[in-house]
């Protein structure tokens, strides 16, 4: 599945005034991509996940999946193949509903015409995917996990759809450090299937340079950055005016670069970084 | 000052309690860092500081007023001021103005007094160019600002950020936390910030780890942040700083254990290099 907006333009209607929140974005997320979308609050990033994800429709542009031109998801005749694509909205615990985790997971696949001993499966999988034991809580309340649970359960529900993109707003705001890397782990292990495409909606930059592959950074509805992690934390302090700021560690590097130490300022890991400044401190 | 007295607090129809046996005191002008997994007890220990909970078990007094004692919550929560992670919840009125207007004109303050405080909450979080604004008309970080700007015309001795910043991206929360500790030197308000983020809490002159309703931990960050057995019991790790300062020292770097900040990590690399 590929999906691609081609000069996309997106505004909201205030009264009877446009308030425009997109302009002129082009992306393109084919099989194998791992996208970052980054920016300040109020850049246009959840408004831009929607569209990739076909939960809004363009003011202006197109979207394309698979070279087709398509509406909205749900508008139009034309059976379409939104249903490839999967999205996990901000806090979406918010939306567990059913009594038990097993049913809340079935809700979507069942929609998708899914029954029986299919579905089962499905559910099981997606439960397994997100690490929790569908013997063990699928039976229990949503209400009763803990709320890194809460979110796994809520993604389990999109996974077992059996999307080929994964489309996720900050998947992991809200939560504890445990609960964040049991989130993206489980984003990890959708990504290494062959086939899938992942979209991270994210402010978080260690997420973002440990994770994607590309980034995109937003800025007032434009595009203002595009490259790999590395090419965009290169700019430093610049990222600022983004609203962004580069994580702790590459900080430092540029901090030692910037006092003259003869050190990359595009470093993200620990091991890099100890590897850099074990080198300078002994030539 | 703050005292937390042998503190236990369950939640109606539960039998674990959310808090087991707390004792904690918060001086005047302090900056309290509180972390601890989903689920530690942080929100209900914050929630307790201001009585908007009551212990179950033992008492809490806020420059020795009782939160069990109703005729003392008012004032109380004066004092102890309150921002939480979402500002929709916490936004009432049509204009940002108002919205800050709001608290001190319930506590029954003249129109010209509530004007003042108004004006100067706004410009200490730099809205004061925006308060003929609706609310929802602001981003996240503002309207995180604007939270912060009602609780601060209260005039609060105690400024409580529950999860406050957690929403926004990263120059918004500086913007925020610059904020708060700028007002904490201005004029001497005690800090007392909940959060997940090991890179804020480290900025605190002591932090709490609470796990299962207790604190296992708390002391300086440089200290509570070597504890690494304590912390991974939380399912907390320290802050990259820390982490690489440990790796450093490992290998005969000599570094100070106490070095939390890119900032004190990039002044002592420096010194050792320019040492030789």
């Amino acid at each position: 599945m590929e999906i691609s907006l081609r000069e996309v333009s997106f505004a909201y209607k205030v009264g009877d005034r446009p308030l425009p929140v997109l302009e002129s974005i082009n992306v393109r997320v084919a099989p194998g991509d791992f996208l970052a979308i980054t920016g300040s609050g109020g850049s246009g990033k959840s408004t831009l996940a929607m569209l990739m994800a076909g939960l809004l429709e363009p003011v202006a542009g197109r979207v394309i999946l698979d070279g087709k031109p398509v509406r909205g998801r749900g508008k139009g005749k034309t059976h379409s193949a939104w249903h490839k694509v999967g999205m996990v909205f901000q806090q979406p615990e918010q939306q567990l509903f059913a009594e038990t985790v097993a049913d809340d997971v079935a809700f979507g696949p069942g929609n998708l015409g899914f029954t029986g001993s299919e579905l089962e499966t499905r559910v099981e999988e997606a439960l397994r995917a997100v690490g929790l034991d569908p013997q063990k809580i699928g039976g229990h309340s949503p209400f009763r996990l803990s709320g890194g649970q809460q979110r796994r359960v809520a993604i389990a529900g999109v996974l077992a759809m059996d999307p080929e993109v994964l489309i996720l707003d900050e998947p992991t705001a809200g939560l504890d450090p445990a609960g964040r890397e049991q989130v993206l782990g489980v984003i990890r292990s959708f990504y290494r299937r062959p086939g899938k495409a992942v979209v991270l909606i994210s402010h978080n930059m260690a997420e973002v340079a440990a994770m994607a592959r590309q980034v995109i950074v937003l800025y007032q509805g434009r595009v203002a950055l595009q490259g790999t992690p590395r090419e965009i934390f290169r700019q430093g302090e610049a990222l600022k005016t983004y609203g962004l700021i580069p994580p702790p560690l590459t900080r430092l590097m540029q901090e030692l670069q910037r006092r003259g130490a003869p050190v990359s300022p595009e470093i993200f890991t620990l091991a890099e970084a100890r590897a850099a400044i074990l080198a300078w401190l002994g030539a | 000052m703050i005292e937390v007295q042998g503190v236990t607090f369950f939640y109606p129809g539960t039998r674990e309690p959310a808090l087991e046996n707390i004792s904690l005191t918060i001086r005047p002008g302090e900056f309290l860092a509180i972390t601890g997994p989903n689920g530690s007890g942080k929100s209900t220990l914050a929630r307790l500081l201001n009585g908007l909970l009551r212990p179950g078990k033992g008492r809490v007094l806020v420059d020795g007023l009782d939160t069990a004692d109703a005729a003392s919550l008012v004032e109380i929560r004066r004092r102890v001021g309150m921002v939480f992670q979402d500002p929709d919840n916490q936004l009432v009125a049509a204009t940002v103005e108002d919205d800050v207007a709001f608290g001190p004109e319930n506590l029954g303050l003249p129109p010209a007094a509530v004007r003042q405080r108004v004006a100067a909450a706004l410009e200490a979080v730099e809205l004061a160019d925006l308060k003929t604004r609706p609310p929802h008309r602001l981003s996240g970080g503002q309207k995180q600002r604007l939270a912060l700007a009602g609780v601060l015309a209260m005039e609060p001795v105690y400024l409580v950020l529950d999860e406050a910043t957690a929403m926004l991206d990263p120059v918004g929360r500086e913007e925020v936390l610059k904020k708060v500790l700028a007002l904490r030197r201005e004029k001497g308000l005690a800090v007392i910030l909940i959060t997940h983020f090991m890179e804020e809490a480290a900025l605190a002159e002591r932090m709490l780890v609470l796990n299962e309703g207790r604190i296992i931990l708390s002391g300086p960050p440089a200290d509570v942040l070597q504890q690494e057995e304590g912390l991974a019991k939380a399912g907390l790790k320290a802050p990259a700083i820390v982490a690489l300062g440990k790796s450093l020292r490992q290998a005969g770097v000599k570094l100070p254990a106490s070095i939390v900040t890119v900032e004190e990590m990039a002044r002592a690399l420096w010194k050792l290099a320019s040492g030789k």
